[in-house]
């Protein structure tokens, strides 16, 4: 074990795309978290625990598979944020349970898409582990749709679930940004079975569709801000600082110096 | 309008469905995707029914008509081992 | 059957059975007491969960707390079912109008009061929890075998991190002691005081609520966590406790009642700021709850598999 993190340098194509992959679900699950105790019933806030630790347990997966002898907290935990590879819609602050469902709703769609692409081509490792988050991300989805069917039922469910489209749909334009080396690679060499413009179409076409069977009216801009160039790309290392207050919120006070979060990697 | 939604787990094939918990939920869709993560999340369940609970009809405390107040004992095993003494 | 007679002989009560309005006082009055507690206490450790100290902790104590709110949901749901209103006991409760453990009200700011919360408060309220098994109350009861089967996986938690705090570098056992020095007294306090023959207490025993004494609680729990303590090397910060081998029970110094008994009245020092942080969530969140209340349920059945085909 060492406390150096990996550096991207060292990792090949595929893994840098398992990378990004893993950071999603970590940052993910760690704005679920917040939701624990908090949440809008009892019976959800049990749901949204849950979904925290099946995003982490997914993380988990993807950060074993590539972590060259490091343990899980330096991979993990202790990285910088410059050094993170997830969308910028994940790190994005939820200001109230309709960004949540929203967030789970996008990401869950464009993951499940990009998963069942692995899992078509992959080898062993990385297809069953595919596999595998796949059947729990139809939980996630079906816990997204259900819950945007009933939180439009009133105008303040509408105002407010048709704001948090506008507002997180423009984020969600680097979800299937991967840099040229990861984003092209991956399919040449056999790990997605579809490239990752056409991915990026059915995730549209999917998302769309749901909005349009609901009662919102999201602007034509929002949806086309979605699939066009990422004017933050968190494939390429660029981040908000909602990433930074997050990881930053990691490393606190109250323990001991030789705790493995007590701090960034050297 | 959300209702409670009495839950029952089958947790191994050939069992039979038990009471679990109850939940509070707008409709049996939702109440279904609650109960999945609301029963105990350690076990893996085979397979989970719910219903609003205002659906199950309930005897009352101490019905008479619930079980035969005449001896059957014709019909019970433990009468003929008896007998064959 | 009446219901004292019923209790008498042994039987369980059932929700069926005609329950008097003492009984049902009574039986609400401890649920509402353990399902409060089991939502602070888990509202005292979630403030935790963003800065826990390694990926494996959080994991866990995202689970811990989620058994804490899934056990707090069963209890007010059963308290619901006895009549109460969900709404009126969670906004009592943050009106701090309502009861709940003594040691969720005092802060927990380092990571080792957060093993200690799991490991000897926990401990603790599974004393009561496990005792609660056997109360009359066939539905609270069931409830109860859950949650002790849950609450063993908070203990194994919290000892784990203990052990690695007694077994760990010089500072952290140090933190572990200056721990134990500040929640012991807590936990003594945790079964309240000394049963006083109240007429109160008196009824809740005699119809089969609440099955063990507070003494009898306190005393099985220094059965247990005396020695535990000491084996990990942990002083207990009570010069007077040994165990009497004539009356064969454990001695110990009364702790500061008058300072429990103002906790669980006034609240202690983070009630206020925990109840603030609890009701804005509550409040922000009230839309969620108004649009599944006015969900007609249309497109329903999407999902579910209709179990009569």
């Amino acid at each position: 074990m060492s406390a150096e993190s990996i550096t991207l340098e060292e990792l090949d194509a595929t893994e840098r795309f398992l990378l990004a992959i893993a950071d999603d679900e970590f940052v993910t699950g760690q704005r679920f978290a917040e939701w624990v105790t908090v949440g809008p019933t009892m019976e959800e806030d049990n749901v949204l625990s849950s979904l925290a630790q099946d995003e982490m347990g997914h993380a988990r997966l993807w950060y074993e598979l590539i972590d060259h002898g490091r343990d899980l907290d330096t991979v993990g935990y202790n990285r910088r944020p410059s050094e993170r590879r997830n969308s910028i819609l994940l790190e994005t602050e939820h200001t109230d349970f309709g960004d949540t469902i929203v967030i789970n709703f996008l990401y869950d769609t464009a993951e499940t898409l990009v998963l069942e692409a692995v899992a078509e081509t992959a080898d062993d490792a990385v297809g069953s582990r595919a596999t595998k988050v796949l059947e729990e991300e139809r939980y996630h989805l079906e816990h997204a749709t259900q819950w945007l069917e009933r939180l439009v039922s009133t105008d303040e469910g509408r105002r407010r679930v048709t704001a948090s489209f506008e507002r997180l749909l423009p984020r969600s334009a680097d979800l299937f940004a991967f840099d040229a080396a990861v984003g092209t690679a991956p399919s040449t060499a056999g790990i997605l079975s579809r490239p990752t413009d056409e991915l990026r179409a059915a995730w549209r076409e999917t998302v769309e569709e749901t909005i349009s069977s609901l009662p919102l009216e999201v602007s034509a801009d929002a949806l086309e801000a979605a699939v066009s160039e990422p004017v933050t790309n968190g494939r390429a290392g660029e981040h908000t600082d909602a990433l930074t207050a997050l990881l930053d919120s990691i490393h606190a006070e109250g323990l001991p110096a030789d705790h493995p979060a007590s701090g960034y990697h050297a | 309008m959300t209702q409670p939604y009495e839950v029952f787990v089958q947790w191994k094939r050939g069992g039979a469905h038990e009471h679990a918990v109850t939940v509070t939920a707008s409709d049996r869709e939702m109440a279904l995707t609650l109960a999945k993560r609301n029963v105990d999340v350690r076990g893996a369940p085979v397979s989970i029914w719910v219903t609003p609970r205002s659906e199950i009809a309930q005897t009352s405390a101490d019905d008479p008509t619930l079980a035969p107040s005449i001896e059957r004992e014709y019909r019970n095993v433990s009468w003929y081992a008896r007998e064959r003494q | 059957m009446k219901l004292e007679e019923r209790i008498a002989a042994g039987q369980l009560i059932e929700s069926g059975d005609e329950l008097t309005d003492e009984y049902r006082e009574l039986l609400c009055g401890i649920i509402q007491f353990t399902a409060n507690s089991e939502f602070m206490g888990a509202f005292a450790e979630s403030e935790w969960i963003p800065r826990a100290p390694s990926y494996q902790r959080k994991l866990a104590l995202i689970a811990k707390n989620q058994d804490e709110i899934g056990h707090a949901q069963m209890q007010y749901q059963l308290a619901e079912d006895l009549g109460r209103d969900r709404e009126q006991m969670l906004t009592s409760l943050l009106a701090g109008e309502n009861g709940f453990g003594n040691a969720f009200h005092y802060p927990a700011d380092e990571w080792i009061d957060i093993g200690l919360l799991a490991w000897m408060l926990d401990g603790a309220a599974m004393q009561l929890q496990h005792s609660l098994m056997k109360t009359s109350y066939g539905p609270y009861a069931r409830i109860m075998k859950r949650v002790c089967r849950e609450e063993e996986f908070h203990i194994r938690h919290g000892e784990h991190i203990v052990r690695e705090y007694a077994t760990g570098s010089r500072e952290k056992q140090e933190r572990l002691q200056a721990g134990v020095d500040r929640w012991w007294s807590r936990a003594v306090m945790f079964f309240g005081l000394s049963d006083s023959r109240s007429e109160k207490s008196e009824r809740m025993d005699e119809l089969g609520i609440k099955p063990k004494t507070n003494d009898e609680l306190r005393q099985q729990y220094f059965d247990t966590y005396v020695p535990k303590l000491r084996n990990y090397g942990i002083d207990i910060p009570d010069e007077n406790l040994y165990y009497d081998e004539e009356t064969e029970q454990w001695e110990y110094t009364p702790p500061d009642w008058e300072e429990f008994n103002r906790i669980v009245t006034e609240g202690g020092p983070e009630t206020q700021a925990r109840l603030d942080r609890r009701r804005t969530a509550f409040e922000e969140t009230a839309w969620v709850r108004d649009a599944l209340e006015a969900y007609d349920g249309t497109t329903a059945n999407r999902f579910a598999n209709n179990i009569t085909a």
